[in-house]
Order: structure tokens, then C-alpha cells, then sequence
């Protein structure tokens, strides 16, 4: 049952968020979760600003060494943007399994991150490729990085009046390769019981320059894996440094006890094993683990 | 017999409305002046009910009506009298309805739930028909023994069994004596919900002049109008239950759902509509759920490979109400052996009442439940005693002359379980069928694959006079208007109904229009439409509607040539004569009053009539459940083949197979679709469906978000439907029950083939990926998963 409430579209960003600087106000972008909590009465807001045609909040373009991606941008439109291939394919891999067609031609990334699900896909593709999060607000302009961002379980940084207008992606150097892998009850529309990104970039021969990792749906926020990182960098990735990568990571995760999706069990033993299909995915090799 | 219809891929009359979006289900219906219904539901799984204060929630604007169960004292219940449209002194499951809220809309009702205030004193909880059925568990109904009940139920009162059902054949004891091996094992089939893509809904209206109309998504109108009635304490005339088109049933919109609450309601606000929608939330623990059974198997078998005996114990989750359940629990003893003969038998299955939301019909009705134990056992004993699983199956199978569980003897006409068996083992190809362990496909170590087979049986589980009735009302133009009282809820019955009535009236199919609805004012009497009888006892009445309609067609036509009715032949929409088919009449001329070159009139309109009532049905006799309560058997076989990834657990169905010999197909493109539609729904119940509960009993994976069923991804690539026909001669133009038996034997046939790829027997459905990790790992252990 949808409780009725105040809907404003405004045209410019200051309108926007001086709305959304007012109690019981929340923000609109794809709705898909928005809509869903108003409806089960997890969120009742009275005011719903619909931030669509806000202009500040679109585009994929270049600026600098970075790619701005626009907070509004869809699942679909990074599935098909030229910019979200190649060393930062790991995103629109992720974008891909979110929901089905019709919710990607919804859901917004940046509506993904703000709802702060520990599970959302595209978390671990952004932490992989170190994002910065773009926020508008009544004291102008701020950003920081992706993990700052996250405070808990649908918690963020963001204050009253404040907007997430997009994320600032470092270009990883040329060769960089990435994949996001993850774990689901079943193999159509699912969230994810975990989910793992992982990019490599390239050092001198087989030796990676660095192996970055970050997952999904193992602890309250989504997280990078700084200590099983560590234990892949400058090295050349075999039996022995990819089976201690795994256990710690294993080991670094904590994953709540009463999750439906999957067992903290099941996800630890997962985190080793999507570690492992990812590095033999990018890295075209079959560790015997 | 040559025939112009049956056999035919007909299409569905129903089609373009539906694919279209045009077609209208309850939830489309609007009335003058209607209301909205809420209801506020138990957040307790076990307690009393201290306190109702509604006071509040009346003084909103906008609210019409606040009713509690202090208001309805009638008790209702299709076995067992044992519910109240509102809870009164007790609730038994979370979910179950408090207080309801009518008001001028659904908004205004929800906020009004929320100033209800409801005190509960909390009683322990008991989940498990296995806790629940041990001496000292929590107690739910005090009164069980003083409750009105139908024939053949048999309550232990004291206890929280609502009926206890017993087979028993032969001497047990001196076989399990004699046996060369016996083989113990346990199996679960958790409760499941039956996730219906149409809500349940009803509106319901007291007239001033006091009749109730029921606008309802229910399968089983003629069910609602008799509970309704008794509920209310009207006459049956004066209560009419309307249904358009159903989407979705599978059992769990059959009996009664939420229809007596909805009648109640009306009640409290005459002369207004009123309508009751469930949210998507709601349909899991606000209606019934399905399965939920423990089962037992203890077999003996010969050095041959011949069963000789079997022990079966079968522990049925009832939840908080009977309901359905009861019968139930018998439909899951007389099939508890799969399609095999074994002369020396102890069945015990008991229905318990549980603190969950109350088990109904569900796709199947305990058949899938004891296949999934009882092929599951076949395979075990195979490996153990080192015979080729197919062979043993063939060794022990039930055929012509062998006698099942029930002591009924099988007859040809009862169909090919041997020759199912074969054809699904020829399909999933042959010789490296049943090698043992599992291989990876080339040059893919992380991967086994596997094959499976389950046989299966299935009967109608009803009651032993089960009516069906037809009237046909021949039209000006020759064509035919058929009236029956079976639901459509995207199976394709009217499609298959108009084939049978075409075929019979000798009419084209597009001549005959089966009526799209059902309204228990004018529409002939029908049980309900569940048990996959619809094609075979509807059928049977529309033959003999039919036949009442060329007879009345042949005395007029008699009468307009002066010849006897017997000179006379019906075809191709004409009466003829036998020796010179030039003279004829169209039925168009007859329909309504054929007239002579005077102005007189020859005959009177055609309508004719017919009704079937199953022939023969007993009681099983309650010392040992021998008897004849089972309408007709339809066998089958089916096979799955599976690939398991061992780094992830995931399981991936490849291909699945079913033969089924469901006699004479009436239209085969409906017949594949319903076959294959069951076999999805149950590949959800096999790899990723169960209701899960916290410890205090409330439903924790109540959406779809956390409830997965199968989405096309989950399909196998490849699915095969082979159809054996053998006539039934019981059946209209030979044809037998199809409907639910897609459901059987799919369980045990992924477990099969998850045993025979990775070398582990799983007891407990779903298998989920984190189960085979487990396996692999050894970790195993009680229902979960054993290596070997």
C-alpha cells in the first residue's frame, strides 16, 4: 500500500536540495528500492524529490585522468556505455546481474551505493576501481572516497540536503583487467549471497603490479580486502600465495549469522573460491587450489 | 477411433485475453459503492488472546467497520470443524487473522490496523510434526475431541494428531525376519508456499433482501457456497459464488482460503461490497501453504532384488488448522510405496497440528512428498545391494494383476509404468546411464555430471462421490454453449472441455464456446477443480450432455422426416438419414424449435444435460486402508540429468525428462505445457524452496525477494514430454489426469542424479549449493547429506 506523500521534481540542483534539507524528505532516482520500502513501510517520507532532472547528476565523460559517472546513470546505460569496457569492464559486469532488464532500465548506480545495501552489486566494482563519491550539498561541493562514503547497513555520509551527483573512477593503467563474480540462490533475478570484484593490474612479466579485491554481502558495508591484497601484490600469483590469499580472506570477512541468502559458512568458503575463479578468469590460468 | 478433435492442438480460447492483459480476475472487479477490507493479522505463533481493543481504530474517519472473532462463533472447516473466520480465544499461527478493518479504502484501513491493540499471552511454539507429535508438546487444540468432522477422519484427542491414517498388508515382522537386507533411512519435504502469480482475493455482498454474492479467485466455488452457507446459516440458494478466471491455483486457492472471513465481513456492513486482496506478503502465511512431510522408510529386501516388506512412517505438518491437510495424509499413505508391488506393508502417517500457517492442497497432494523419499529409497537399495537401479525398479513395479498399497488390483487400462520407466531411460541415453560416479565433461575437472531416474504414481485424492455436471444449450446457428462448474486457472481446461464437447457433438471446435466463468446460481454443481480429475469426470459429463443432445436432436429430426430417431445419424452439424445422408436437417434448423412448412412447431429447444459421479469408490477400512477410495492411477517416469560445479556447489539441471501415460491426450500442446509447468515447479521445491520460520514461528522469507522460484534461467535446456497413451476406460475418449503428476517424481529424480555425480545421498530438500559444499567436504550429517 503506497502512503501518499509530496512529490516535487525540481529543476536545479540548490532547489533540490534545499527540498531535501527538510525532515521526512527522500530522494528519488530509480525508485526500485524507494518505492519498494515505501510500499512494505520500512520508510514513510512525506516529501519525495525526484532527482531525474537534475543535469548535474547525468553523463559518462572524461575529466582529466577520470571518468565522471553521473549518480542517475542507469544499470542499462552502463551495461552498453564504450566507457565501462576494457580496464573498467568490472563495473559493467556488475551493472549487468543487478535485478532484470526491466529494474536495470530503473536502477541507478548511484541510487545502488545511497541505498547502502552491504550486497549492492556495484559496490565491489567501485571499491576495485577506487571511486570517489561526488556530494552536492548546502555547503557546495565535497568528495571522498568510496569506503568513507559507507557508515553501515543503509547508512551513508551523506548529511541533510546532501546529494550523491556521481563518482570520480580513476582510469586503471591500460592491461588492467577486472571481473566481479558472485554467489545466488538461483541463476535469474537474485541478490547476491556474495559478491567479489577483483582487478589485476599489470607489473613486469607475470608479476602483478597489484590484484585489488573488495566484496559484497560479507560484512555490514561492502569492503575492500586490504590484507589478502597485500599477500598478491608484486608477486606472481601460484598454488602457494593464492591458497594463504584465500584463507585470509576467508578470514577477514564477517558475515551475519542470520542471513537467508546464504550461510556465513557458505559465503566463507565462497570468498576463497570466486578469489580463486576470478584470478584464473583474468589471469587465464587454473590454480589447483 | 478416428477423431476429428481430440488430439488436436486447439488454441485457447482464453489466449489473446490474457496475453493482452484484458482478461478480468477478481482483483479487476469494482462495485457501486464498494469497501476495502484489511485484515490485522497475529504477530504470535502460539498464544491467547487476552485483549482486542478496536475502540481507536473504529473513530478513524473513513472506517466503516472493526470486527473481531467475538463477533463470529460459528466454527468452519472442510474435515474438521476446528477454525474461526477470526481468531477468538487462541491464535496457532503467525499470520492467522485477529481483527479486520472495513473501510472506504485500503489506505484508510491500513492506518486504522495500526491503532488496534492486541495483548497476547505467549504459549510455547512447536514447529516440527516431529516435536509435535511426542507426549508433553505444546498443546493446540484443547478441544480436538469435541470437534465436528467428516467420515474417515480419525483424531487422537489430547494430542495435537488430527488424524492418524493406517495401511496394513501382510505380516511385517516375519519379513523383516526373512529379509537379505533391509535398508533404514529418513527423508524431509519441507512446507512450501505455492506462489500463485494472482492474489487471493473476494468481494463479498449482503444484499438487504439478505442473499450473499461471492466474487472469489477460489477453485472450489460450490465448496465456498456450502461453507459460506453454514458459516452464515443461510440457505444455499441464497448464497452465490462467482469465479472468473483463476490465476493460478495449484491447490492452494481449492477448499476454502479466505472466503468465510471475506462472507463474514459482508455481514458487518449489508448492502455494501466488500473487498479482500491479499498483498503478495500475505498469500504466504494468510492462506495455506503445502507439503511439510518427514517420512520414515524401513524396506526388506531379497538377494533377487524383490522388496518383500516395507515400514513407512509418515509425519505431515498440518499447521495451526486441518484444513486440507486430513486428506492429505491418506492421499500420501495409499501412494507411500511408488508404483511397486510389495505384499507385506505397515503404513502409519499421522497429520499434526503445528504452529504454522495451516497445510492446504498443494500440486500433487503428498504424492511429490513420499516420491521424493520413496524413489530416493528404490535408488539406495539398488546401490546397496549392487543391481542396476532400472532393473530393480522393473523387478518390483506394480502392472495387471499386481495389487497397490490399497489392495486394489491394477488392470491393463491403468497404464505402462515399465514401458514410462524405459522410455525416459532410452532418452537420457543409455549405456554410460548408470557407470557409477559421475564424470566432468572434457577437459572440465571442476565439474561432474549425473543422471537420475524416479517413477511415479498418482490418483485423484477425493471424495468417493465426487460430482461434475455439464448443460449444453444448443444455439439458433447449430453451435453449442457448454456450462460447467470447473474452475480455468491457466490450465486450459475450457480448451480441452470444448475439444471433449466438439468431438462428442460432432460439431467444429470454433462451433462450441465452454462458458468463461463460474457462477454456482447458474452453473451445474461441481466438487471443485483440483485432484487433475477435471478432463476425466467433467469430461465424462459433458459425454453425456452431449449424447442427451443428439438424442433430443434425432427425435426432432424423426418427427420433421416421419422416420424413428434410431434411422437417424448425427455429423458434421446435420442430422441424417443412415441410408440417404441428402436428407438432412442442420442443427441450426433444430436448436431452438424446429417449425413444419404449417408453422407448427416440431421439437422444443435443446438443452442437454449431464452428470458423473466416480462409480464404485469405498471408504478404506480403517484397521488397514484396504479398499477402493483411489478413482483411477496415472503412471509415469521421469529423468533429470545434472551438473554440479565443485568449486561452487551450483547445481545446474541440464535436461529433464518425463513419460507419462495419462491415456488419450486431448490436446497435446496443453498436455506438454501443463507436464512441463509442473516439472519447473517442482525443480523450485527440489534446488531453492522452503519456508523458513524463526524459533518464535514467524515466517522469515514471506516475498519474493527472499522466497526464489525457478525463473527461466533455472530451466533446463533441454525438457522432453513423451506420452504413452493407453485408453483409460473410465475416461472420456480414453483420457486420464495429467495435471499435477509434472510434480512427482522430478524430486527424487535431481537427487538421484546428484547421487550418482558426486557420490553423496541427500535426504532434505531444497538442495542448495551450500549442501554439496558441504557434502564434498564431508560435513554431512543427519538429513543434510551423507557421502558414500
Amino acid at each position: 500500500m503506497l502512503r501518499p506523500f509530496d512529490y516535487y521534481r525540481p529543476r536545479t540542483l540548490s532547489e533540490a536540495i534545499k527540498l531535501l534539507s527538510e525532515t521526512g524528505a527522500a530522494a528519488l532516482a530509480g525508485g526500485t528500492d524507494l518505492l519498494v520500502n515505501i510500499r512494505s513501510g520500512k520508510e514513510s517520507p512525506q516529501v519525495v524529490v525526484d532527482l531525474k532532472d537534475l543535469p548535474e547528476l547525468h553523463g559518462i565523460h572524461l575529466e582529466g585522468d577520470k571518468v565522471w559517472l553521473g549518480a542517475l546513470t542507469t544499470m542499462g546505460e552502463i551495461v552498453n556505455a564504450a566507457a565501462f569496457r576494457g580496464p573498467l569492464g568490472i563495473l559493467s559486469e556488475a551493472a549487468s546481474v543487478v535485478g532484470c532488464c526491466e529494474i536495470r532500465r530503473r536502477a541507478t548506480v548511484g541510487g545502488n551505493i545511497c541505498n547502502a545495501s552491504p550486497g549492492a552489486d556495484t559496490a565491489p566494482a567501485l571499491l576495485a576501481l577506487e571511486a570517489e563519491a561526488a556530494i552536492r550539498g548546502p555547503g557546495g561541493a565535497r568528495s571522498m572516497p568510496l569506503p568513507a562514503f559507507y557508515l553501515g547497513p543503509g547508512r551513508t555520509a551523506l548529511g541533510p540536503g546532501e546529494i550523491l551527483s556521481g563518482f570520480f573512477i580513476p582510469r586503471p593503467p591500460e592491461g588492467s583487467r577486472g571481473t566481479y563474480l558472485r554467489r545466488t540462490r538461483v541463476k535469474g533475478m537474485d541478490l547476491a549471497g556474495i559478491g567479489l570484484a577483483a582487478l589485476v593490474i599489470p607489473g613486469h612479466g607475470k608479476r602483478n603490479h597489484e590484484v585489488r579485491l573488495a566484496l559484497g554481502a560479507v560484512a555490514p558495508t561492502p569492503v575492500r580486502a586490504r590484507e589478502a591484497e597485500i599477500l598478491l601484490q608484486d608477486q606472481v600469483v601460484d598454488a602457494l600465495s593464492l591458497t594463504r590469499a584465500k584463507e585470509v580472506l576467508r578470514r577477514s570477512i564477517s558475515p551475519r549469522a542470520t542471513s537467508l541468502r546464504a550461510s556465513p559458512e557458505y559465503k566463507r568458503e565462497m570468498a576463497g573460491v570466486l578469489l580463486e575463479m576470478a584470478l584464473s578468469k583474468l589471469l587465464g590460468e587454473e590454480y589447483a587450489g | 477411433m478416428n477423431f476429428k478433435v481430440i488430439g488436436t492442438e486447439a488454441p485457447r480460447p482464453d489466449g489473446r485475453e490474457k496475453v493482452t492483459g484484458a482478461a478480468v480476475f477478481v482483483a479487476d472487479l469494482r462495485m457501486p459503492g464498494m469497501l476495502h477490507a484489511r485484515v490485522l493479522r497475529s504477530g504470535q505463533a502460539h498464544a491467547r488472546l487476552r485483549r482486542v481493543d478496536v475502540s481507536r481504530a473504529q473513530a478513524l474517519d473513513g472506517v466503516k467497520a472493526v470486527v473481531t472473532g467475538a463477533r463470529f462463533q460459528r466454527p468452519f472447516g472442510i474435515c474438521i470443524t476446528d477454525q474461526f473466520p477470526l481468531a477468538r480465544d487462541k491464535v496457532r499461527f503467525a499470520g492467522e487473522p485477529v481483527a479486520a478493518v472495513i473501510a472506504v479504502s485500503e489506505q484508510v484501513a491500513d492506518e486504522a490496523l495500526k491503532l488496534i491493540e492486541v495483548e497476547y499471552d505467549p504459549l510455547p511454539v512447536v514447529l516440527d510434526p516431529r516435536e509435535a507429535i511426542r507426549p508433553g508438546a505444546p498443546l493446540l487444540h484443547e478441544d480436538l475431541g469435541s470437534y465436528a468432522r467428516v467420515a474417515g477422519i480419525n483424531p487422537c484427542p489430547g494430542t495435537n494428531i488430527f488424524h492418524h491414517f493406517k495401511i496394513r498388508r501382510g505380516e511385517l515382522e516375519e519379513t523383516f525376519h526373512r529379509a537379505d537386507h533391509v535398508v533404514d533411512r529418513e527423508y524431509e519435504f519441507p512446507s512450501v508456499h505455492h506462489v500463485q502469480l494472482e492474489p487471493h482475493g473476494a468481494i463479498a455482498r449482503l444484499s438487504p433482501g439478505g442473499d450473499l454474492t461471492v466474487w472469489s479467485s477460489s477453485q472450489a466455488p460450490f465448496v465456498v457456497r456450502h461453507t459460506v452457507s453454514r458459516l452464515l446459516g443461510l440457505p444455499a440458494s441464497k448464497v452465490r459464488v462467482v469465479v472468473p478466471y483463476v490465476g493460478g491455483g495449484f491447490g492452494g486457492k481449492s477448499d476454502v482460503t479466505i472466503e468465510p472471513l471475506a462472507a463474514c465481513l459482508a455481514t458487518a456492513v449489508p448492502g455494501r461490497a466488500v473487498r479482500l486482496v491479499l498483498a503478495r506478503e500475505e498469500m504466504f502465511d494468510g492462506t495455506v501453504i503445502g507439503r511439510g512431510l518427514y517420512a520414515r522408510y524401513r524396506t526388506a529386501v531379497t538377494r533377487e532384488g524383490r522388496i518383500i516388506g516395507e515400514e513407512i512412517l509418515l509425519t505431515l505438518n498440518g499447521g495451526g488448522y486441518g484444513d486440507y491437510a486430513v486428506n492429505i495424509v491418506g492421499g500420501a499413505a495409499a501412494s507411500a510405496t511408488g508404483p511397486y508391488e510389495i505384499p507385506n506393508l505397515k503404513i502409519d502417517a499421522y497429520g499434526l497440528y503445528t504452529n504454522t500457517p495451516p497445510t492446504g492442497a498443494c500440486r500433487g497432494y503428498g504424492h511429490p512428498e513420499v516420491h521424493w523419499a520413496c524413489e530416493r529409497q528404490r535408488e539406495i537399495i539398488a546401490r546397496e545391494m549392487g543391481i542396476d537401479p532400472v532393473e530393480f525398479r522393473l523387478r518390483n513395479i506394480l502392472g495387471p494383476g499386481k495389487s497397490n498399497a490399497l489392495g486394489q488390483i491394477m488392470e491393463e487400462d491403468h497404464g505402462r509404468v515399465d514401458l514410462c520407466i524405459r522410455k525416459v531411460v532410452e532418452d537420457l541415453a543409455g549405456p554410460r546411464y548408470f557407470a557409477g560416479r559421475g564424470h566432468g565433461p572434457g577437459g572440465r575437472p571442476a565439474v561432474r555430471r549425473g543422471k537420475g531416474i524416479a517413477a511415479f504414481m498418482k490418483a485423484p485424492v477425493m471424495p468417493t462421490n465426487a460430482q461434475s455436471g455439464a448443460i449444453i444449450r444448443l444455439n439458433e446457428d447449430g453451435g453449442a454453449t457448454v456450462s460447467v462448474g470447473a474452475v480455468e486457472m491457466g490450465q486450459g481446461t475450457y480448451t480441452a472441455l470444448g475439444q471433449i464437447a466438439a468431438e462428442a457433438l460432432r460439431l467444429p471446435v470454433e462451433m462450441v464456446r465452454v462458458v468463461p466463468f463460474v457462477d454456482t446460481e447458474v452453473s451445474p454443481y461441481e466438487w471443485q477443480t483440483v485432484a487433475s480429475h477435471t478432463t476425466w469426470a467433467v469430461g465424462n459429463a459433458i459425454l453425456m450432455a452431449a449424447a442427451d443432445v443428439l438424442d433430443q436432436l434425432k427425435v426432432a429430426a424423426g418427427a420433421a422426416f416421419g422416420v424413428s430417431p434410431e434411422e437417424l445419424e448425427a455429423g458434421e452439424g446435420k442430422i441424417f438419414l443412415r441410408e440417404a445422408p441428402v436428407v438432412s436437417l442442420p442443427y441450426s434448423r433444430l436448436a431452438l424449435g424446429c417449425t413444419r412448412s404449417d408453422g407448427s412447431a416440431v421439437n422444443r429447444p435443446v438443452i442437454g444435460r449431464g452428470t458423473f459421479v466416480p462409480s464404485g469408490l469405498t471408504y478404506p477400512d480403517p484397521e488397514t486402508g484396504q479398499g477402493n477410495p483411489a478413482a483411477d492411477w496415472t503412471f509415469g517416469c521421469q529423468g533429470a540429468e545434472v551438473e554440479v560445479d565443485l568449486r561452487t556447489g551450483e547445481i545446474t539441471v541440464l535436461k529433464l525428462v518425463t513419460a507419462i501415460d495419462a491415456g488419450r491426450i486431448i490436446n497435446p500442446l496443453l498436455a506438454r505445457g501443463q507436464v512441463l509447468g509442473a516439472a519447473a515447479q517442482a525443480l523450485g521445491s527440489t534446488l531453492f524452496e522452503k519456508l523458513i520460520y524463526s524459533e518464535a514461528g514467524i515466517m522469515r522469507n514471506r516475498s519474493l525477494t527472499d522466497y526464489k522460484i525457478p525463473g527461466p534461467e533455472d530451466m533446463p535446456l533441454q525438457t522432453r514430454v513423451i506420452f504413452v497413451e493407453t485408453p483409460e476406460k473410465t475416461g472420456p475418449y480414453g483420457a486420464r489426469g495429467l495435471g499435477e503428476h509434472g510434480t512427482v517424481g522430478v524430486p527424487p529424480a535431481i537427487g538421484n542424479a546428484l547421487a550418482n555425480a558426486l557420490g553423496a545421498d541427500f535426504y532434505a530438500l531444497p538442495i542448495t549449493a551450500a549442501d554439496v559444499i558441504r557434502a564434498l567436504k564431508g560435513k554431512g550429517g543427519g538429513l543434510r547429506a551423507q557421502t558414500f
